[in-house]
């Protein structure tokens, strides 16, 4: 049987998990108030359970205690009885649907920041500063080593009477217990450093306190890293013989694995690893540590479909495989399977949204699915048919915004038409596409082609929709997500022009697209510090081309988020792109055969010329008004109802009667923003079409 | 000189007659032995005929009437021409003359009858036989029409001297060559192996059918056990004497009306199988010699033309099939079989082709170990494994981890006893089945399962002849079920259900009535719905059809509860023009998805065709089999649902619930996107 390995129950200690996957512990961020998880988190969960993940691991970094970091990524607050109500909640939410759900308790000790909230002091075993938060602690001291091992104990014992079904000690991430494993940040000289038993003892103490206050109907679990990936850092064998040191104990029910320490930007990337990274790099790691314990071993990392997922576990690599992102994209990704719907999984591309806004402080949100963590708004996974009257739909534009508006119209049960002036599919996604590394973007439009395959959506490419073509089809519902073109002509003395023949500027658009040859001697100017900049320089360079990136900004990528600006940085440096900050695009002339570009320093106004054959200006986008103003007067309604859109209610307009049609409008033709908020807008429109 | 002649050639007719039916009988007692009630049949022999067979072939309304009038009208001219001419009973000084005018009656009424059958020769449709039959309407109207004539002068119509004198003898004589021609196909025929064989073959085969219990609306559909420990016995049929000599009588009284063949999934398929001409070849074989002389369709073989006729040949003793080459029957036309009983329940003689078919193929497989395409894979599995998929018996369970059902093991007595059957190992009926226990859980209904106690039914092992698993299997699963204390047996599965409810009987031990009752979930969804345990919702989809399961409706008899339930959630059936007990299989029974005989279409192809022309944009279903064989439909217009995923999505809480008393069980649920 297909997939027959992914459903395999499996016991862990007395738990009985219906199949093999695993949402693993992650910081949701939206999760909390003031520490107590929120209806927000319960219904994201519940969702995920319903879809028929067979547990979730929630609350990444959940603390133990008062002094660990909490509030920059809300995590949930375990040092209060306050919670338990709070747990039984959610336990219910996902028992219900019969999922189970434990959550990750930890002390983060010097890890994450110290200037909010209560403004903890961090420690750690010898005081040493953490690079990846710039922050600093204070060296821990022996009674505060037991306050924190009792603490443990107790937050274990609140998630056993709040109904969950297990927790997971974090040692992994360079949180407290794995910072006192570590010899590059445990420099202590007393019992709880310096040789192997010492630096194993913190951990060992707390859980032999988790336990003995649990008991053994109560599943403990530890995670662990499969390699530090630093050179005076915990190599794989030393993590094995962690591995099996706690394991001999037999006081830990599983073991998660996960590839890379996470202390510096680099390796952080490592941890969640974005779509430049082949599918499950690190399990070799956690198929390592399998080697040497009996406790089943989950691991997650690039593990995106249920094939991989299958193969990864018919290989006996693992005994549960980590779908995380892949839960955030589409949390019904188990019961598409048993339904035989494969194909309509949406797979996460890997881009990274979601960890890169947690990383910000922000709440956790999928690129390309915006229902996810918004559950609790009303905004579906799974779109119902209409019961009102079927409509006749036009949607212009095949970007992001105009195949969710396409697609959600479609599910809705009405006739829909979709113009599309390229080609293909994707809008600004093809050409995001075309940079190195980056073509899994790519599986966003995929997906959306499936489905709209599927849906039937009579799709026009190659067909710029005019006024007269879309009024042609009597439309009821007009929707409008055209995009824009690059916004070159800003500063007259850029020398864009329209014809290429004397345009002295191009776009990124015009050189990842293809449209124009890459230069020998290239100057990227980038004023957004998006992917579109650091991607293009990418590409140029890929090409051969010498490359330099400037940017008026703190450093160019400085928007890209943080677990994908290392990749494109080890690309960059390697094919030594020059990046250069505080200079702005002034001038761009031509000499001879060549180009001249003047550029200002923002702080001091000096200025200093390059002197390429290429000038490639990202100045973001300038939305393609034309048609909305063209069809504006004609339309029933006024443009987006902006509080019905924000309380994800339905535009007042679908229940008036009247003649004509309506008329939205929505991503980068109203105003540049990104693809979720594309997506996010066509999904919360058309819900109630 | 007719006075003369008639009694000559009447009753010389009828002694010719008698020495073919003794040869006849002859060639039937090759078969082995088989416990009849002689004398029972024979005195249950003319109801069966008149009320059981005729109830068949009522079904067509117009060949109805012309049989009883061509039939009718034969039997008692023949009786009274016995009487008239043959014992000179006809004068008016012997029986008041009233036998001549009704021996002018009953030959009128036959002669009438043979008109329409004429008519019917005149276009006959592709399923009826051509060749001798072709005659049949003249010998039919050249009989009645003789002895009508020769009766006039009898009653005084005409002088009695009408058929004295020269020119009359010449007369007589071309009026008694017809009835010579007539006596020749009605009486002589009737023993010798013409057209009117299926008379009297039809007739002593309903006295001493191998099935009493069909007569008098009754049901029997269940296999016949094989005695495996009979050292003599053959393990199932390799030559025509291996049948019982009431099955070779059985085959004997085809009347070739090729009702089985328009309604076989197989035939329609382009798959190697015409039940007719199967039965036909096993005629062939009991009397031996070649098929050439068979004049209706052929086996249908993949390509174009058939299977030519004339070149499979058999004797009663010799290999019906061959292990080289050709013998009677090749081997792919008995695994073409469904087992649908569509043949059966069309046949008007009430011929049973799926047993003759599964004791052949129980020699295939026991003796020669040759079952096609995966069939021998499928075996291995349920020899190892307990279930035909050859998965790990222990994960059974698998798809129900999260819903913490109770086991018999553990709670030993239960009212319910929820059987899984092998789609349990099937992610698409794990549906089915999800659905199902929350609707016992809704209606709060104490059940419990076997969970890896539970084995394969037997059902595949058996109709693919492997007796010897099926027996193993159905002993194992009855000790197992004698462990335990339950009112009835519930299941989705209708091949579980025919086999739990009508074969595991025989095999229970001798006399031993049966323990338990077993409902399909259907009929158990309409008994809760109509006791008031579950509320529906109502209806907001499409339109719908119902396709009755071969192994629930044909086997079973239940066609009424599953369209009730449908009713009861507010659907209103579209039915197909092939429905109830017509219904056309889903091309999953008997193991022919397993042997994958090659045709020139897919059997499911054709009943999605059906569906479709209902316009319906759902199919319900109740039978794990025909799901997966309907949904593995490319382009299907409808989607196909189980009638337990309708009811669980319809589920709304009953207005007036009573409170429940024990744990409330969570209603486990999963989106179906």
């Amino acid at each position: 049987m297909a997939f027959d390995a992914i459903f395999q129950p499996i016991e862990i200690g007395k738990l009985t998990i219906r199949n093999r996957v695993v949402s693993t512990a992650h910081a949701e961020v939206h999760a909390t108030d003031g520490g107590m998880t929120t209806d927000r988190y319960v219904k994201y969960y519940e969702e995920k359970a319903k879809g028929g993940c067979g547990l979730c691991i929630c609350g990444g970094s959940s603390i133990v205690s008062i002094d660990s970091p909490q509030g920059w990524w809300s995590s949930v607050n375990l040092s209060t009885d306050r919670i338990i109500p709070h747990f039984q909640n959610l336990a219910d939410a996902v028992h219900q649907h019969g999922g189970k759900i434990m959550i990750q308790i930890t002390h983060m000790g010097r890890r994450s920041r110290w200037d909010g909230f209560d403004w903890p002091t961090l420690l750690s075993p010898s005081g040493i500063r953490e690079p990846v938060h710039r922050s600093t602690c204070k060296t821990i001291e022996e009674e505060e080593i037991w306050r924190i091992i009792g603490d443990f104990a107790q937050a274990a014992r609140r998630a056993k009477e709040g109904g969950l079904d297990g927790v997971e000690l974090s040692a992994v991430h360079q949180h407290l217990i794995d910072q006192f494993w570590s010899p590059r940040v445990n420099k202590r000289t007393d019992q709880w450093g310096g040789s192997f038993e010492n630096r194993m003892r913190f951990g060992m103490e707390v859980l032999k306190a988790v336990r003995a206050e649990v008991g053994d109907d109560f599943v403990v679990g530890m995670r662990i890293c499969g390699d530090e990936f630093h050179p005076d850092g915990l190599s794989h064998d030393d993590m094995k013989q962690i591995a099996a040191y706690y394991d001999a104990t037999g006081k830990v029910d599983f073991f998660g694995v996960v590839g890379s320490g996470c202390d510096t930007h680099d390796t952080l990337a490592n941890v969640i690893p974005n779509m430049s990274y082949p599918p499950e790099p690190f399990l070799h790691l956690a198929a390592g540590i399998k080697e040497v314990v009996s406790a089943p071993v989950i691991h997650a990392q690039n593990i995106k479909d249920p094939n991989q997922a299958s193969r990864i576990l018919e290989g006996g690599y693992v005994d549960l495989v980590g779908m995380t992102r892949a839960h955030i994209a589409d949390p019904h990704l188990i019961a598409k399977i048993k339904m035989g719907q494969v194909d309509q999984i949406k797979q996460c591309v890997g881009a990274n949204y979601c960890i890169d806004r947690q990383y910000q402080g922000l709440d956790v949100l999928c690129i390309q699915n915006a229902a996810t963590s918004r559950e609790y708004m009303g905004l579906p996974h799974i779109i119902e048919k209409s019961e009102g009257p079927k409509r006749k739909v036009v949607v212009v534009g095949g970007g992001p915004g105009g195949m969710e508006a396409a697609r959600v119209a479609a599910e809705r049960g009405h006739d829909v038409t979709l113009f599309e002036a390229a080609e293909a599919l994707g809008g600004q996604i093809t050409i995001a596409a075309q940079a190195p590394q980056r073509d899994q973007i790519a599986g966003i439009t995929r997906w959306y082609q499936l489905e709209l395959a599927r849906l039937n959506v009579d799709l026009r490419l190659g067909t710029r929709a005019d006024e007269a073509a879309l009024l042609d089809l009597r439309p009821d519902v007009v929707v409008l997500a055209t995009g824009g073109q690059p916004f070159l002509s800003q500063f007259p003395e850029w020398g864009y022009s329209e014809n290429p023949e004397e345009s002295l500027v191009v776009s990124t658009w015009d050189v990842l697209s293809g449209k124009v040859a890459p230069g020998k001697n290239v100057l990227i100017f980038d004023a957004i510090c998006e992917f579109s900049g650091v991607s293009a320089a990418d590409y140029l360079a890929d090409k051969g081309a010498k490359v330099e990136i400037v940017t008026d900004d703190i450093k160019p990528g400085a928007a890209v988020g943080g677990t994908t600006f290392p990749t494109y940085y080890r690309s960059l440096y390697q094919k030594e792109v020059i990046m250069t900050s505080d200079l702005m695009l002034h001038k761009v002339y031509r000499e001879g055969d060549g180009l001249v570009a003047v550029l200002e320093n923002e702080y001091t106004g000096t200025q200093e010329e390059r002197v390429v054959d290429q000038v490639v200006v990202e100045n973001g986008v300038r939305p393609d008004e034309a048609l909305y103003y063209a069809l504006k007067a004609q339309s029933r309604n006024n443009g987006v109802d902006l509080e019905a859109l924000y309380a994800a209610k339905a535009q007042p307009c679908l229940s008036e009667e009247g003649e004509g049609f309506l008329l939205f409008r929505l991503g980068d033709c109203t105003a540049p923003r990104n693809t979720h908020a594309a997506i996010y807008d066509a999904l919360r429109i058309c819900k109630d079409f | 000189m007719l006075e003369i002649l008639l009694p000559i050639l009447i009753f010389s007719a009828l002694a010719v007659a008698v020495i073919g039916a003794v040869r006849r009988i002859r060639l039937w007692r090759q078969g082995r032995p088989s416990k009849v009630a002689i004398l029972r049949g024979l005195v249950a022999m003319p109801r069966r005929y008149l009320v059981d067979l005729h109830h068949v072939v009522a079904r067509d309304k117009a060949m109805s009437n012309t049989h009883v009038a061509t039939a009718g009208g034969f039997v008692a001219a023949a009786v009274l021409m016995i009487l008239v001419h043959g014992f000179g009973l006809g004068s008016s000084e012997g029986l008041g003359g009233i036998q001549g005018w009704l021996l002018l009656a009953a030959s009128a009424c036959m002669f009438v009858g043979s008109l329409f059958v004429a008519r019917r020769r005149r276009n006959p449709p592709a399923r009826l036989s051509r060749g001798p039959w072709m005659r049949l309407p003249k010998s039919l109207m050249a009989f009645s029409l003789s002895v009508f004539l020769i009766t006039l002068p009898t009653v005084g119509v005409l002088p009695e001297g009408f058929l004295q004198g020269t020119g009359s003898w010449i007369l007589a004589l071309v009026l008694a060559a017809v009835l010579v021609w007539g006596l020749g196909e009605m009486v002589f025929g009737m023993t010798w192996g013409g057209p009117m064989k299926h008379a009297f073959a039809g007739a002593l085969h309903l006295a001493f059918h191998r099935r009493a219990e069909r007569f008098g609306g009754g049901r029997s559909t269940g296999l016949k056990a094989l005695d495996l420990e009979d050292p003599e016995a053959r393990l199932g049929v390799e030559t025509p004497s291996d049948f019982t000599w009431n099955q070779l009588l059985g085959f004997d009284a085809c009347v070739q009306c090729g009702r089985c063949e328009a309604v076989c999934p197989a035939f329609a398929a382009g798959q190697p199988l015409n039940p007719k001409k199967l039965i036909q070849d096993m005629v062939v074989g009991l009397a031996g010699g070649s098929d050439a002389a068979y004049a209706g369709s052929p086996h249908p073989s993949q390509g174009l033309g058939g299977k030519p006729v004339g070149e499979h040949r058999g004797t009663p003793h010799g290999p019906i099939v061959a292990r080289e080459g050709k013998a009677l029957v090749d081997a792919d036309t008995l695994w073409s079989c469904t087992t649908c009983r569509a043949c059966v329940e069309e046949c008007p003689m009430m011929i049973e082709h799926v047993d003759a078919i599964v004791d052949m193929r129980r020699f295939l497989t026991l003796e020669h170990g040759n079952t096609p395409g995966k069939g021998a894979e499928v075996l291995d599995n349920l020899i190892a494994t307990d279930n035909p998929g050859g998965f790990d018996p222990g994960s059974r369970l698998h798809w129900a981890a999260d819903l913490d059902l109770p086991l018999m093991a553990d709670v030993k007595q239960t009212e319910v006893l929820l059987w899984l059957g092998d789609g349990a190992f099937d992610m698409r009926n794990q549906r089915t089945l999800r659905a199902l226990v929350k609707v016992l859980r809704a209606a709060e209904v104490e059940f419990a399962v076997l969970g890896n106690e539970e084995r394969d039914s037997g059902d595949v092992a058996r109709r693919l002849g492997d007796e010897a698993t099926f027996q193993s299997l159905a002993k194992r699963n009855i000790a197992t079920l004698a462990q335990y204390r339950f009112q009835r047996i519930v299941t989705c599965d209708p091949h579980s259900f025919h086999v739990l409810g009508n074969e595991y009987g025989e095999l229970g031990g001798p006399g031993t009535p049966a323990r338990y009752e077993v409902r399909h979930h259907s009929t158990f969804i309409a008994e809760l719905y109509d006791a008031g345990r579950l509320a529906f919702a109502p209806w907001k989809g499409g339109s719908v059809t119902y396709h009755d399961p071969c192994y629930l409706g044909r086997y079973n008899g239940e066609f009424d509860a599953p369209r009730n339930v449908l009713k009861a959630l507010g659907i209103e059936v579209k039915e197909m023009e092939r429905s109830g007990f017509r219904s056309r299989c889903c091309g999953g029974g008997g193991g022919a998805p397993i042997t994958d005989i090659p045709g020139e279409r897919r059997i499911p192809d054709m009943r999605m065709n059906d569906v479709e022309e209902t316009g319906a944009e759902l199919v319900a279903v109740g039978c794990p089999q025909c799901t997966a064989m309907l949904e593995g439909v490319v382009d299907a217009t409808a989607e196909v649902r189980d009638i337990a995923e309708l009811v669980a999505d319809a589920l709304v809480e009953r207005p007036t619930a009573p409170k429940s008393t024990g744990v409330q069980q969570p209603a486990v649920e999963e989106v179906t996107p």
